[in-house]
């Protein structure tokens, strides 16, 4: 199977090399949806409102307490603005895969010069240029924020913003994946909600567990132990697949000026992202035979 | 006679009495269970610790339940095989050691086997010495002879320092005496007697701290994972001396800050991170109190400490605090250039009277007050309304690891606009919305008069 998919992984690079015009065609075929349109303007609208809130809450702190000390107050509303625009670009991903299936439309477009990698990559170009202009409007947000609160716009901050392309990525192409496995809508919609839950929630089980206090002097008879322990394993786990786990990665990586472990991450994230890719193409190209 | 009234009446104080006797035997259960004693003391092997935090040295033990031992890389700590009682202590739930009932040194040889092979390390006589104002640099291991040399040396000093004092005392004594004699004289005697003499100098203090002259295994080991093992005369493996040992590499060095904002001074806020500025609201004054501290993993720094520490996370870092010389100034810089040097300063704290409480701070004067509440460096609103950078300077200018921090007063009431920004996706497709909604009504309306 594995020399199955490698071939498969050439040949897909070897599609994507030729099918350079179809590809455009799919991917401004995708871009042209309203919904996709409408839906990246409202995402961006919460997800900026959201945003507030949370950099709110920060500042709140600053009037109660008097100092604040923080790495970046804009780093967690970026990290939430990459999130929530991420997945909802990976849930357009497995509609619009998925609905081209259901539509028979699919079969159509494959049956000319389009090949399964074009049809994914231009899916995958369509959101990457959504999310630019999403990502446009976050900056557009921090500077605000900069400029009226008087926060610092630093290096690491826009070196995220960079690296977030990569999160974005990966989670679309786990969205494709998902899709050219199920290739029927609800299951596909359901599942990639599953993971991306499950994933969430994970990580929400590991800080909560983290963050409750062991007695100074317990042992290794205290039940929370034996769950931090599994919450502790099941949260590395996650962070050899998560995408966010990886985007949190590079931001703490970023804290410490740990460049390399940085570069790991988002190398990672990366890999991710075109395993998932080419492993879409060669299930749905499967699928089609 | 019970009659039916009476009745419910009676259940009642039935079922109180019997709720009295059940919380009752409860409570006196609970207390049993509490009752805490000494459980399963043993005579065991255990290995005494000695160990480098990374600025001076600490004590603890493993008892057989541990089987890892975690000590800092390429700094000299000591283990020593020693047989003594151990029980287990519920109040603290971790195995003790009664030292005083037993304490003896096995005689043997430690065997280590790691990444650079395996090594044989005999016992040491071993001391430790420092100065007491700074012992970062100054702190000293002393092995064999040297170490009896400085042990010696150190109670010679001792030794003088005490008979020193003592005469110093006597001296002081014999003072006041003549001063009473000379403040009880009338004005017509005084005359007669001698000027007093000033009173004696205190012999200056030792400086030096010295540990007791020890016995252990000097090991001073790159960072690896090692097994160890002690053998005894006999060439036999002492029973219990078989454990993991995980010496790890120490942290970064660095200056981390206490920030005490002048409103708020019960409530300070720790700054570990350079990369962390410091953020204040507006006409907010604090007071930074520099401190050193060195950064290690969370589980190998409660682990060296106590090695039978389960509270610390694997995959965080703690910063461990050290006390140790640090200049009196602090530069403050805007883009590059220095735009006042801050002096270390005493400070005193009063509480606001009235009804809205709160605290004011000022500068401590030694002829008016009778004590200084904190020290720390002033940094007022105005300057850190210019967003200015804060750092730390030894004597030969080089600024201190990790001690630059920026500073920003924010305007959180600002943040309204924010919020008005942030909407604007959704207004725009509000508009759009509209505009379609107009346009497709426009359209109809034309073909119906089409």
């Amino acid at each position: 199977m594995s020399t199955e998919f490698s071939n498969s992984a050439f040949r897909s690079f070897a599609d994507l090399a030729i099918g350079m015009r179809p590809m455009k065609a799919v991917f401004r075929r995708y871009t042209r949806l309203s919904s996709l349109q409408i839906g990246t303007l409202i995402v961006v609208g919460i997800v900026l409102l959201a945003a507030t809130a949370v950099l709110q809450g920060d500042l709140e702190f600053l009037e109660r307490n008097a100092i604040l000390v923080t790495t970046d107050p804009l780093q967690t509303p970026l990290v939430l603005s990459v999130g929530m625009i991420s997945l909802f670009l990976g849930l357009s991903a497995v509609i619009g895969v998925t609905s081209e299936v259901e539509n028979g439309t699919l079969a159509v477009l494959l049956s000319g010069p389009v090949t399964t990698s074009s049809f994914l990559a231009g899916i995958v170009l369509g959101s990457l240029v959504f999310y630019s202009w999403s990502l446009l409007l976050v900056l557009g947000w921090s500077v605000l924020a900069a400029t009226i609160i008087n926060l610092h716009i630093s290096a690491a901050l826009l070196l995220m913003m960079a690296a977030s392309y990569a999160v974005v990525f990966a989670v679309i192409s786990l969205g494709l994946l998902i899709s050219a496995w199920s290739q029927k809508r609800w299951t596909a919609i359901l599942v990639y909600a599953a993971i991306v839950l499950l994933d969430i929630a994970l990580r929400v089980l590991d800080r909560f567990i983290g963050s409750v206090p062991v007695q100074s002097e317990s042992t290794r008879n205290d039940p929370w132990h034996f769950l931090r322990s599994v919450s502790g394993v099941l949260d590395r786990a996650v962070q050899w697949f998560s995408p966010f786990a990886k985007f949190d990665a590079m931001a703490r990586a970023l804290e410490f000026a740990d460049y390399q472990q940085f570069f790991l991450q988002l190398m990672g994230t990366i890999l991710f992202g075109v395993v998932m890719f080419f492993l879409a193409s060669w299930l749905l190209k499967g699928q089609r035979a | 006679m019970i009659t039916r009234r009476m009745a419910p009446v009676i259940a009642l104080r039935c079922l109180l009495t019997l709720g009295l006797v059940a919380s009752l035997l409860s409570m006196s259960g609970h207390q049993g269970a509490r009752a805490q004693y000494a459980e399963n003391p043993e005579v065991a092997n255990v290995y005494g610790i000695t160990y480098f935090d990374g600025l001076l040295y600490g004590s603890t033990m493993a008892p057989p339940s541990v089987d890892t031992i975690y000590i800092l890389a390429d700094q000299t700590s000591f283990l020593s095989l020693r047989e003594t009682i151990v029980y287990f202590w519920p109040l603290t739930n971790q195995y003790l050691a009664d030292w005083d009932s037993r304490n003896e040194l096995l005689d043997s040889v430690l065997e280590v086997d790691g990444p650079g092979g395996k090594m044989e390390i005999p016992l040491a006589d071993y001391v430790i010495q420092y100065q007491k104002d700074d012992a970062r640099s100054s702190l000293r291991v002393y092995l064999n002879d040297d170490a009896h040399a400085k042990y010696d040396e150190f109670v010679s000093l001792s030794t003088q320092y005490q008979d020193a004092l003592a005469q110093y005392n006597t001296d002081l004594v014999v003072w006041q005496q003549g001063m009473d004699t000379y403040l009880r004289s009338t004005p017509e005697t005084i005359a007669e007697l001698p000027t007093p003499e000033p009173p004696p100098q205190e012999p200056e203090d030792l400086g030096t701290m010295s540990s007791d002259l020890q016995r252990g295994f000097p090991v001073a080991l790159p960072a690896g994972n090692y097994k160890i093992q002690a053998r005894d005369p006999n060439g036999e493996i002492i029973e219990g001396s078989q454990k993991s040992l995980v010496v790890f590499e120490e942290g970064e060095f660095a200056i981390g800050f206490d920030i005490i904002p002048e409103q708020r001074w019960t409530r300070p806020e720790r700054s570990s991170e350079s990369s962390s500025p410091i953020y204040t609201s507006a006409n907010t004054t604090i007071y930074v109190q520099p401190f050193w501290q060195s950064r290690m993993g969370a589980v190998y720094d409660a682990r060296m400490r106590n090695p039978q520490d389960l509270t610390a996370l694997p995959g965080e870092s703690t910063w461990a605090l050290h006390e140790a010389a640090l200049p009196d100034h602090l530069v403050v810089e805007q883009d590059g250039k220095v735009i006042a040097e801050v002096p270390l300063e005493s400070f005193v704290v009063h509480q606001v009277a009235g009804p809205t409480l709160g605290y004011t701070v000022e500068r401590f004067d030694p002829v008016s007050m009778e004590s200084e509440s904190f020290q720390g460096f002033e940094l007022d609103a105005e300057l850190i309304s210019s967003n200015p950078t804060i750092r730390l300077v030894d004597a030969e200018g080089n600024t201190l690891s990790g001690s630059e921090r920026d500073l920003r007063s924010l305007h959180p009431q600002n943040i309204g606009w924010l919020y008005a920004g942030a909407a604007l996706p959704l207004v725009a497709v509000g508009l759009v919305g509209v505009f379609r909604l107009r346009g497709s009504q426009s359209r109809s309306q034309e073909l119906e008069k089409e």
